[in-house]
């Protein structure tokens, strides 16, 4: 049940624009996946955690429901989108 | 060893086929590939740019169908065309080879330079100048 302090934007899964061109098959995700890039290149990204719901979204192509995922390489956070739902296309195409 | 690129001066730019996929014809285009630009991977930390498919000699039908892509439209440009508009705003392109297996085989990273320098980020103009040099037609080869 919503807080009736909540906002409505907290209470909605945030919205992540991801590039559909780039899902594929990736070792060691469960489901196929979408790099979101860093959060020194996208700042957005920075308070993302693990496992978090997310609506991936190319806006007037193509959304798929998600979680996130985040791999560390060189000390360097890399965000990925996992899709766990239909991809469809999105309304404002 | 860093990310190997396309020499641009040893292909057939009138040929060669480059296609992001996608409908850039969108009202939202910019802001999209502005920020798909930056998606980096642990794949290829060495890169940037945006996502398009080619392979010398294939046409865009061709890599729709080698490629898989849900979109059901692409957009696509001959390398010669992007390269010819992107020139007139002072910029340049770089073309990093990243295959993606197993869906994206001819996957390649589209970086924009400024007199030989990687952009971090797809400048405003050079974004409208390569949405203004794509075509945007139906995808042949929609993944279901």
């Amino acid at each position: 049940m919503t807080h009736p302090m909540q906002t409505e934007r907290e209470t909605r899964t945030r919205e992540i624009i991801a590039d559909f061109a780039r899902l594929n098959i990736r070792p060691g995700f469960e489901g196929e996946s979408i790099p979101l890039g860093t959060a020194q290149t996208r700042p957005e990204l920075a308070d993302l955690v693990e496992g978090q719901r997310v609506v991936l979204v190319e806006p007037g192509n193509l959304r798929a429901d998600g979680v996130i995922a985040i791999r560390v390489a060189a000390d360097v956070r890399y965000y990925y989108g996992v899709i766990v739902g239909p991809v469809m296309d999105d309304p404002a195409a | 060893m860093g990310t190997p690129i396309v020499d641009l001066t040893r292909i057939d730019a009138q040929i060669e086929i480059s296609v992001r996929a996608g409908n850039v014809g969108v009202p939202q285009a910019r802001d999209t590939m502005q920020t798909n630009y930056k998606a980096q991977d642990t794949v290829y930390p060495d890169t940037i740019g945006l996502s398009v498919v080619l392979r010398p000699g294939a046409t865009y039908v061709d890599l729709a169908h080698r490629n898989s892509f849900r979109h059901k439209k692409l957009s696509y440009a001959t390398i010669g065309t992007l390269e010819s508009a992107l020139g007139k705003g002072g910029y340049g392109m770089l073309l990093y080879i990243t295959p993606d297996l197993p869906l994206l085989p001819d996957h390649h990273l589209l970086a924009i330079t400024v007199n030989g320098v990687v952009q971090r980020a797809l400048p405003d103009d050079a974004a409208d100048t390569m949405i203004a040099a794509l075509s945007v037609v139906d995808n042949p080869y929609p993944r279901p």
